[in-house]
C-alpha cells in the first residue's frame, strides 16, 4: 500500500529525531512504517514515564523544565500517534463515507424510547475512537438531530451539535383514534441549546 | 461491449448492461456515445475491479436504484444485509474498503450503501477500544478530549 499520504514537511511540531525515523522515502512496506512508528512511541512514552516519576518524587528540583519537558513529549507522541492514523485503512475514506457508515451506526441503535439511554446511544461509542472520527462525527449533524431528553446534558449536547438542521418530532397516540405516527421537521428553538 | 483501462494497465472488456450499475460510467457512456477507446479509471485498480464487476455481473438486469434518495430517508433505510451481499463482502479489510472508495468513485450506490452497512455492523456493540484494535488505529486524543470523552462515555456505558 502507498503510504504516501503521511507528509513528513507537514508536520513542524515532529523534532529532528522522529523526522529522521520517520524517512517515508526510504519505508516501502506499511507494516515496516507500523513497526517504527510504534517503535518511537513505545521509547517516548517510557521517557515520558520516568520524567513523570522525576517530576512526582519529593526531591524534585527544576519543576518548569520537567513540565516544559513533559508538555513536550506528550506533543510528539500524540502527533505520531495521529500520523500513524493516517496510514490506517479507515483514514482512506473520504469524510462523507465515514459520515455515512456513522449514520448507519446511528441507524443501529435502538429507538426505542423504553431501552436505557446506553442502548439508545450506544453509537456514541464511534466518538471515542481517535481525534479524526470524532471530528468527522461530531460535524454530521444527522446524528444529534435527536436529542435524548432522558439525558438532559446528554440533549444539550446533541443539540448543540445538530448545528441549523431541523428536528424530526414524531408523534403516537395510543387513545381514541389510531392513526399512523407522523413525522415531520421542526425548526430549532436556539434557546433549547442554553 | 466497453473497455476498461485500471490504474495498473490492465484492460478489461465488459457487456454495457453489466457497467451501467456505475452511476459514473453510464452518464459518461450517454455523454461520450459509441467509442472504442478504453474509458480510464486510475482509482481502481485490477483485483477490485474483478471484485466490482462480480458484483456488476450478479445484479444484472435488476433495476437501478433511483439517483435521488432523499438523505433524510437514511434513518428509514433496511439495515439488512442480503446473505449474497454478506458473503461477496467476506473479504480482508483492506480489500472491503478499496471496494467502498471503487464504489463511491464509480457511483455505485448500492455497493457503496452495502459497504458502509459491512463497516458499521463490524462496529457494532464493540467498545472505542475494541474498535481500535479493528481497524489498527492509535488513541491520539489530547488530555482534555479525553477528559470531556470520559463524561460522554458514561452516557454510552450500561449502567
Amino acid at each position: 500500500m502507498a503510504i504516501g499520504i503521511i507528509d513528513v514537511a507537514t508536520a513542524p511540531s515532529v523534532p529532528n529525531l522522529t523526522r529522521n525515523l520517520l524517512n517515508e522515502s526510504e519505508v516501502t512496506d506499511i507494516r515496516e512504517y507500523y513497526e517504527i512508528i510504534d517503535r518511537r512511541i513505545n521509547d517516548l512514552e517510557c521517557e515520558l514515564r520516568k520524567l513523570e516519576t522525576s517530576r512526582n518524587a519529593p526531591t524534585s528540583e527544576h519543576h518548569g523544565d520537567l513540565d516544559q519537558r513533559i508538555l513536550d513529549l506528550l506533543s510528539e507522541i500524540l502527533t505520531l500517534k495521529t500520523r500513524r492514523n493516517g496510514a490506517t485503512t479507515t483514514y482512506r475514506l473520504p469524510v462523507e463515507i465515514l459520515s455515512q457508515i456513522f449514520i448507519v451506526l446511528y441507524s443501529m441503535s435502538s429507538k426505542d424510547l423504553t431501552h436505557p439511554v446506553s442502548e439508545r446511544v450506544d453509537w456514541l461509542r464511534c466518538t471515542f475512537v481517535c481525534h479524526h472520527w470524532r471530528e468527522v462525527a461530531l460535524g454530521c449533524t444527522e446524528l444529534w438531530t435527536t436529542p435524548v431528553f432522558a439525558e438532559p446534558a446528554l440533549a444539550r449536547t446533541m443539540l448543540s451539535r445538530s448545528g441549523a438542521r431541523g428536528l424530526p418530532l414524531s408523534t403516537s397516540s395510543s387513545t381514541g383514534n389510531r392513526k399512523r405516527p407522523r413525522r415531520f421537521y421542526t425548526k430549532r428553538c436556539p434557546s433549547w441549546i442554553a | 461491449m466497453v473497455l476498461l483501462l485500471t490504474s495498473d494497465n490492465e484492460m478489461f472488456s465488459v457487456a454495457e448492461d453489466v457497467i451501467k450499475r456505475s452511476a459514473y460510467i453510464k452518464n459518461m457512456l450517454e455523454d461520450v456515445g459509441e467509442s472504442d477507446l478504453p474509458i480510464p479509471l486510475p482509482n481502481v485498480e485490477s483485483n477490485v475491479l474483478v471484485k466490482i464487476l462480480e458484483y456488476c455481473e450478479h445484479y444484472r438486469g435488476e433495476p437501478l436504484p433511483a439517483s435521488d434518495v432523499d438523505p433524510a430517508e437514511i434513518g428509514d433505510r433496511s439495515l439488512d444485509i442480503a446473505d449474497w451481499d454478506q458473503k461477496y463482502m467476506a473479504v480482508d479489510q483492506e480489500m472491503l474498503f478499496e471496494i467502498i472508495l471503487a464504489a463511491n468513485y464509480l457511483d455505485i450506490k448500492s455497493l457503496l450503501d452495502v459497504g458502509c452497512k459491512t463497516v458499521a455492523k463490524m462496529m457494532k456493540g464493540k467498545s472505542s477500544e475494541e474498535i481500535r484494535t479493528l481497524f489498527n488505529i492509535a488513541n491520539d486524543f489530547t488530555p482534555e478530549e479525553e477528559a470531556q470523552i470520559r463524561k460522554e462515555n458514561a452516557w454510552a456505558e450500561c449502567r
